[in-house]
C-alpha cells in the first residue's frame, strides 16, 4: 500500500492548531501584574501663561518627559511615572489649580492578550521557515503570502505593544492655563461681518427654539 | 373640505422640501444629541449643556480656509480670546481649520471651538462650546459631528 501526502492546506491546518496549543502563553501572575496608565487633565490661573508653560515644560524635559503639544495657554506633557508626585507639586506651586482630574485604566489584561498574540505568531514564524526549507517549489509559493500576512500582522502587534509600554512608562498630562489677569474679552469690530457674529457668549446665551 | 386637505396637504410637502433643501450641508448627529434647525444652521444639544451649531455664510470676498481662518484667529485674539489649540481637521468633503480657546464664564472656564472651512462660495463654520470637563468628554462626538459634515 502507497502512502498518500495529505493536502497541504490540511497540514497547514493542523499545523496551526498545534502551534496555537503549544505557544508559551503569559502566566496568571504576569497577567494580573498591574499595567496603570495616568491621564491627567488640569486647568491652573497663572499670572503669566507662557512663563509658566515655558517653566513647567522646562522640568518635564529635565526629568526625562517631553511634550506633544504646546501653545501659549496648553502644553500637553508626557512624563516618566516616578515624577507623578514631583510634578503634580510644581504645577501647584505654579499658581492656583482650578482642576485636577486623573483618569487612571489597569491595561495589565489588554496588555497580556497582546504579548501573548504576539508571541504565538513568532513560534508561527519560526514554523514557517521550517517548513519553506522543507517544502517543494510550488509549497514555498503558497507559504509566501501566509508569510507576508504573519509578519505585517506582528509588526501591528509590536507597534501596538510599543505603545501601551509608553504609556506605562509615561504620565499624560495635559495643562491649560488661564491668566490671574483675564477678564471677558471685549468686542471688537471686524472688517468681515460673519466674524462679528462670532462671539462665544453670544453662542452660549442662545436658547433651543423648539423647531 | 377635500379641496382643503388636498391643498394643506401640498402646502406642507411644499414646505418640508424647501426646509430640508436650503441647509447647504448634511451631518450626522449622534443620537444621545437633541438637534434643531434654525435659519438654516443645525444646533445641536446634549443633555448636560453641551452646544454645538454648524452654519454657513456667504464668501464674499471670494477667499480660501486659510484667509478665513486667520482673519477668526486675528479677530478673536484682538479682543482677548485665549487660543488654547489650532488644528486642521477633515469632514466628507470638506477640509478646514479649527480653534480651540479657552473662555472664563462665571466662575468657571469654557473650551470654545471654532471651525472654519471654504468650498466655492460658501463659508462651513462650526461652533462647540462646554464647560472644560464637559467638553472634553464628547471630543469624540465633536470629532464625529465634524467629519461627517458634508457640503451640498
Amino acid at each position: 500500500m502507497r502512502f498518500k501526502m495529505p493536502p497541504i492546506g490540511l497540514l497547514f491546518r493542523i499545523f496551526l492548531i498545534s502551534i496555537f496549543l503549544t505557544a508559551p502563553f503569559l502566566s496568571a501572575s504576569e497577567i494580573f501584574k498591574e499595567k496603570l496608565t495616568f491621564y491627567i487633565s488640569s486647568s491652573i490661573a497663572v499670572s503669566n501663561p507662557q512663563k509658566s508653560g515655558d517653566e513647567i515644560t522646562a522640568f518635564c524635559e529635565s526629568g526625562g518627559g517631553y511634550y506633544t503639544r504646546k501653545s501659549d495657554y496648553m502644553v500637553s506633557l508626557r512624563y516618566p511615572l516616578p515624577y507623578k508626585e514631583k510634578m503634580e507639586e510644581i504645577v501647584r506651586k505654579r499658581g492656583t489649580v482650578l482642576s485636577w482630574n486623573v483618569n487612571t485604566q489597569d491595561k495589565s489584561t489588554e496588555y497580556a492578550v497582546l504579548v501573548n498574540q504576539l508571541k504565538s505568531r513568532k513560534n508561527l514564524l519560526s514554523e514557517y521557515m521550517r517548513l519553506i526549507e522543507s517544502s517543494g517549489f510550488s509549497g514555498t509559493l503558497s507559504l509566501e503570502k501566509e508569510l507576508i500576512n504573519l509578519v505585517t500582522e506582528m509588526e501591528q502587534l509590536k507597534g501596538r505593544i510599543r505603545k501601551m509600554e509608553n504609556d506605562f512608562t509615561y504620565i499624560q498630562l495635559d495643562l491649560d492655563f488661564v491668566s490671574e489677569e483675564s477678564s471677558r474679552p471685549e468686542k471688537q469690530i471686524s472688517s468681515f461681518s460673519w466674524i462679528n457674529r462670532i462671539d462665544f457668549y453670544d453662542f452660549m446665551g442662545g436658547a433651543y427654539n423648539g423647531e | 373640505m377635500v379641496n382643503k386637505t388636498v391643498k394643506a396637504l401640498f402646502l406642507f410637502l411644499l414646505a418640508s422640501s424647501v426646509f430640508s433643501g436650503c441647509r447647504p450641508f448634511s451631518a450626522e448627529i449622534p443620537d444621545k444629541f437633541a438637534a434643531s434647525r434654525d435659519r438654516g444652521s443645525l444646533v445641536i444639544y446634549s443633555p448636560d449643556g453641551f452646544k454645538a451649531r454648524i452654519k454657513t455664510e456667504k464668501n464674499t470676498p471670494l477667499k480660501d480656509t486659510s484667509f478665513w481662518a486667520e482673519a477668526l484667529k486675528t479677530q478673536l485674539t484682538g479682543e482677548g480670546y485665549p487660543l488654547l489649540e489650532e488644528r486642521v481637521f477633515s469632514s466628507a468633503n470638506l477640509e478646514g481649520i479649527e480653534l480651540t480657546w479657552l473662555m472664563p464664564l462665571g466662575n468657571r472656564y469654557y473650551k470654545y471651538m471654532t471651525a472654519v472651512s471654504v468650498k466655492d462660495k460658501t463659508i462651513y463654520i462650526v461652533e462647540a462650546a462646554a464647560e472644560k470637563e464637559l467638553f472634553d468628554k464628547y471630543d469624540d462626538d465633536i470629532k464625529t459631528i465634524i467629519s461627517s459634515i458634508s457640503a451640498r
